[in-house]
Order: structure tokens, then C-alpha cells, then sequence
């Protein structure tokens, strides 16, 4: 038996088989990431995602009732309740990991959903109380949908700001983590790893 | 009934290892939208605690996902510029784009492949075939999303967004459940040939598949095809619903078409590759006729069994 045919058709069905799902990215997501301070420390993370042209012509048919362009309050809550709660099922996208330890999100607030030029966003804020110590805090953020109908991205302008920060030292960047993978070990997920402390004339 | 030389136990041994890995295999994450589907929950497999040791990433599909986002933008560029300047001039140029974003879209996970692979192989069809259904799959799908767009906007005038969960999960149990029957009646037919026919020789004449089982065939692949391509297809959803926000239902209509073309080019070439390593693997036995027949048969059995076990797996994962 020639083995160079048997070969040749393994590779074709090694080729073929590992493609066995469901899901492939239907949604694009641009996101951006602004950590928010309090008097302590760090308050909480807000997410800012913009979303492709066909994803927000579905949700403004649906939702933007008078066809005016922008939300109104009803509007709003129909589109939290039918097109954002049930993120709660998959972490809202967010996965944190404060000095190495994973942060589950169980909960969100302030959503606001946005139209502009026929294009939509979301914003929405994940509480993470983090206490500013003299010694560097690690926080790490990596936003994506694990099933992966939505492929998120990061922006390529400010994809990472930080408010009322004035009172500490900050530092971070963005760095695809290689030791971890999702949607069965296909993706790496892009992380913005976040270290922040006290500033020297802040330590008591 | 058979003798069983060495090469056919390690046939039925690999047939064996190959269905316990795909009994093995994690159920496949939904593929409704998180967004409006209370469905989508991440799986124990996704869940990051539970990542343990490092992984290449699958470099192809982080590429095509970044191609697909600039192909969806500059879409929706010239959807709206074709709007504002009422120019068909980038009416070409977008529908190449469709059909470029559907060859790119289709060559990601799903869309039947698997599926289609399974059956063909366990029914020893001709590439030609191969060909054929690749295309009827791509078509029923993309056919399949745009008749929804079609009856939920016009028809029944409600909202897209909530339906297209409802109505995809509902079209999905059912191509499933049917997938999984098929895959048991073939299964039933191949393994009564193993058991009962006395001479196994590679079945040449059923690759060629002669004149009288020919309407038959052509009826059975028509109706594997509808079964497999019945899900609608939410890519050609979104794009048809962004044509319907323009009031441009035509254009949406083209572009329905083009994407469909597209993901029947790559659907197609996929599943014609397959079948064609199955003949290539067949092929290099010509001089060892009988373990080449057992081989096939052994093949196209396990074929089936996979087409049951894909087809129970994803109808596990939507009920």
C-alpha cells in the first residue's frame, strides 16, 4: 500500500474536521477600557464598545421605535432588558483577574446605549473595589464573548484611558496572553494588564 | 459473513478511536446571539478559571475574523454611499465584496461542513456530487435567512432582533433531529452491507452512480441539503437587514445572493476535499481488492455513525 495517498487524505481530514461548531463572529465589537477612581483606590472598569454597521442597523430597526436617531428612556430599558441583561449569562464579556485571582462580574450599571450616524454603543460600568496600597496592584481585563459570535477588538485610538486617577501611579499595556486560550483553545484573549499604587506624598 | 485479516481489525479500531473522540468532544457552544438570547451560557470548556496549559491559537481563524471585520465595514461604506449618491457605481465592487465576504465567512466554523462531509462520505458519492450539495447547502442557507428577514419585516412586521433567536433555535432542532435520524438510517444500511454481504469489493459502480439510482440520489442530496442548509444564515440576516434599514431591498436581495455564492464556493471545495482523500486513501488499496472494500465499507459506516453522533451533540446543545 503507497502511503503517500494515505497521507495526503489524513491531512485532508485533519483539515477538515477540527472546524466542527457553531458559532464564527456574526457581531464586531470596538472596545475600549477606562479605569475609574475613587478616594481609596480603583472604583470599577468602564467598557465603551462600538459596534459594526449591520448589528446596529438591527438593533435601531428594532428598538428606535420613532425612527429618530437616538434612544429615549423606553427605548433604553427594552434594550437592556432584550438586547444586554442576558450578557450577564456569559460575564458581560469582561474576565478579570486582580493579583492573579479570578473576579467574576455578577453585576453592571449605568448602561447607556447610544446611536450616532446610524451606528450604535454601548457603555457600561463593572464595579471592582480595589484598595490603592503603597506596593503595585495588579488588575487584568480581557474582553471577549467566549462563544464567539462576537469578535471584540481593541481600539486603535485610546484603547485604554483612566479617570480621576490623579492621586496614583498607573501603568499598563496590552499583550495577547499566550498561556490561555477560549472558544476550545482556538483564541488567546488580548489583555490589558493594569498596575496601579499610591503616590508617594498620597502614602500616609 | 467476513473474515477479518489484521488490516481490517486496525480499520475497525481506528473507526472505533475516531467515534469515541467525537463522543468526547465538548458540547459546541451555542451559536445564538449572547446579545438577545438568554441561551448562551459559557460553557465549564470556556470559563477561564479553568484554562490550564498553555495553547496555540488557531492563527486562521484570528485572520479571517480580522478580514471579515474590514470586509463588513467596507460594506457598509458603500451600502450607504450607493444611498447618499444614488450611483450604481459601487453596485460591482460591493457585490465582488459579498461574495468575498461570504467565501471568507463560510471557511470559518460551521455552516454545515462536518455535516456535509459525514454524509457524503457515508453515502460514497461522486465529487460531482460533492459539488453539487456544497452549493444546494450555501443556497438553502442563505435562502433560509433572507425568507425569514423577509416574513418577520414585511410579513409579520415585528422585530428581528428577538425572532431571529426564537426561529433559529427552532429550525435548528429540527435540522438536527434530522441530521441524527439520517445518520441512523445510513448507518443501519451500511452496517447491514458489512454483516450480510457476502463479497466486499470496492463498490465501483456506486461511485459512479448509475442511471437508475440517479433520481433517487439526486432527490435524497436535495433533501440532505435542505435538512443540513435549513438554519438560516445570520450573516446574510445582518447584511439583508442592513439593506432593508436603507430601503434598499433589492440591493439587499444581491447581496443575500453573492454571500450565498461565496460560502457555496468554500462550502463546496471543503467537502469535495474530503471526499476526495476518502477516494485517494481507497485508491492506494486497489491491490489489496477485498481489504479495500472492507475499508470502504468500514469508512462509510463510521461515516454514518459520525453524521448520528453530530447530529445528537448539536441537538443536545439547542434543546
Amino acid at each position: 500500500m503507497k502511503l503517500r495517498p494515505v497521507l495526503y487524505a489524513l491531512l485532508i481530514l485533519l483539515f477538515i474536521f477540527p472546524s466542527i461548531s457553531l458559532s464564527h463572529p456574526h457581531v464586531f465589537v470596538v472596545n475600549r477600557v477606562i479605569f475609574v477612581f475613587d478616594k481609596d483606590g480603583l472604583a470599577g472598569i468602564r467598557l465603551s464598545w462600538n459596534f459594526d454597521d449591520f448589528f446596529s442597523s438591527m438593533i435601531a430597526m428594532d428598538y428606535d421605535k420613532n425612527h429618530n436617531g437616538s434612544f429615549e428612556a423606553s427605548e433604553i430599558s427594552l434594550i437592556k432588558k432584550e438586547a444586554f441583561d442576558y450578557l450577564a449569562n456569559s460575564d458581560y464579556f469582561a474576565f478579570i483577574k486582580i493579583d492573579n485571582k479570578s473576579f467574576k462580574v455578577k453585576y453592571v450599571r449605568d448602561f447607556v446605549p447610544k446611536l450616532k450616524d446610524g451606528k450604535l454603543s454601548y457603555n457600561f460600568f463593572v464595579p471592582c473595589h480595589v484598595k490603592a496600597l503603597s506596593n503595585f496592584k495588579k488588575v487584568v481585563i480581557a474582553v471577549y464573548d467566549p462563544s464567539y459570535y462576537s469578535a471584540v477588538f481593541f481600539g486603535k485610538n485610546n484603547p485604554v484611558s483612566i479617570e480621576k486617577g490623579s492621586r496614583f501611579k498607573t501603568d499598563w499595556k496590552i499583550a495577547e496572553n499566550m498561556k490561555e486560550t477560549y472558544y476550545y483553545d482556538q483564541i488567546h484573549p488580548v489583555e490589558v494588564i493594569f498596575n496601579f499604587c499610591l503616590k508617594n506624598d498620597n502614602v500616609k | 459473513m467476513i473474515m477479518l485479516n489484521r488490516f481490517s481489525i486496525l480499520a475497525c479500531l481506528l473507526s472505533a478511536g475516531l467515534v469515541l473522540f467525537f463522543m468526547l468532544l465538548p458540547r459546541p457552544v451555542l451559536s445564538q446571539n449572547p446579545f438577545t438570547s438568554s441561551e448562551t451560557v459559557i460553557s465549564s470548556k470556556t470559563r477561564p478559571e479553568n484554562f490550564t496549559r498553555p495553547k496555540k491559537q488557531n492563527s486562521f481563524l484570528v485572520k479571517i475574523t480580522e478580514l471579515q471585520q474590514q470586509l463588513n465595514s467596507k460594506m457598509a461604506s458603500m451600502i450607504r454611499e450607493t444611498k447618499k449618491t444614488g450611483s450604481i457605481k459601487p453596485l460591482l465592487t460591493l457585490i465582488i465584496t459579498a461574495f468575498i465576504y461570504g467565501v471568507i465567512h463560510a471557511a470559518g466554523p460551521g455552516h454545515g461542513k462536518a455535516f456535509a462531509l459525514a454524509y457524503l462520505v457515508s453515502e460514497n458519492r461522486s465529487i460531482y456530487t460533492a459539488f453539487l450539495f456544497g452549493n444546494m447547502i450555501a443556497f438553502f442557507h442563505g435562502l433560509s435567512g433572507t425568507g425569514l428577514v423577509l416574513l418577520l419585516h414585511f410579513i409579520l412586521q415585528t422585530g428581528v432582533a428577538k425572532s431571529l433567536g426564537s426561529v433559529t433555535n427552532i429550525t435548528q432542532i429540527i435540522s438536527y433531529s434530522l441530521i441524527a435520524m439520517l445518520g441512523a438510517v445510513l448507518f443501519i444500511k451500511n452496517g447491514w452491507q458489512i454483516f450480510w454481504q457476502k463479497e466486499i469489493k470496492p463498490d465501483k459502480n456506486k461511485t459512479e452512480e448509475p442511471e437508475g439510482s440517479r433520481v433517487a440520489g439526486r432527490s435524497g442530496t436535495f433533501v440532505a441539503a435542505l435538512i443540513v442548509g435549513g438554519v438560516p444564515c445570520p450573516g446574510v440576516v445582518l447584511v439583508m437587514l442592513f439593506a432593508l434599514s436603507m430601503n434598499m431591498t433589492g440591493l439587499g436581495l444581491a447581496l443575500a445572493f453573492a454571500l450565498s455564492f461565496g460560502m457555496a464556493v468554500t462550502i463546496s471545495i471543503v467537502v469535495a476535499a474530503g471526499l476526495a482523500g476518502k477516494k485517494i486513501l481507497l485508491g492506494s488499496m486497489q491491490k489489496h481488492a477485498n481489504f479495500a472494500g472492507i475499508a470502504q465499507r468500514i469508512i462509510e459506516t463510521t461515516a454514518s455513525v459520525l453524521l448520528m453522533l453530530l447530529g445528537g451533540i448539536f441537538l443536545a446543545a439547542v434543546i
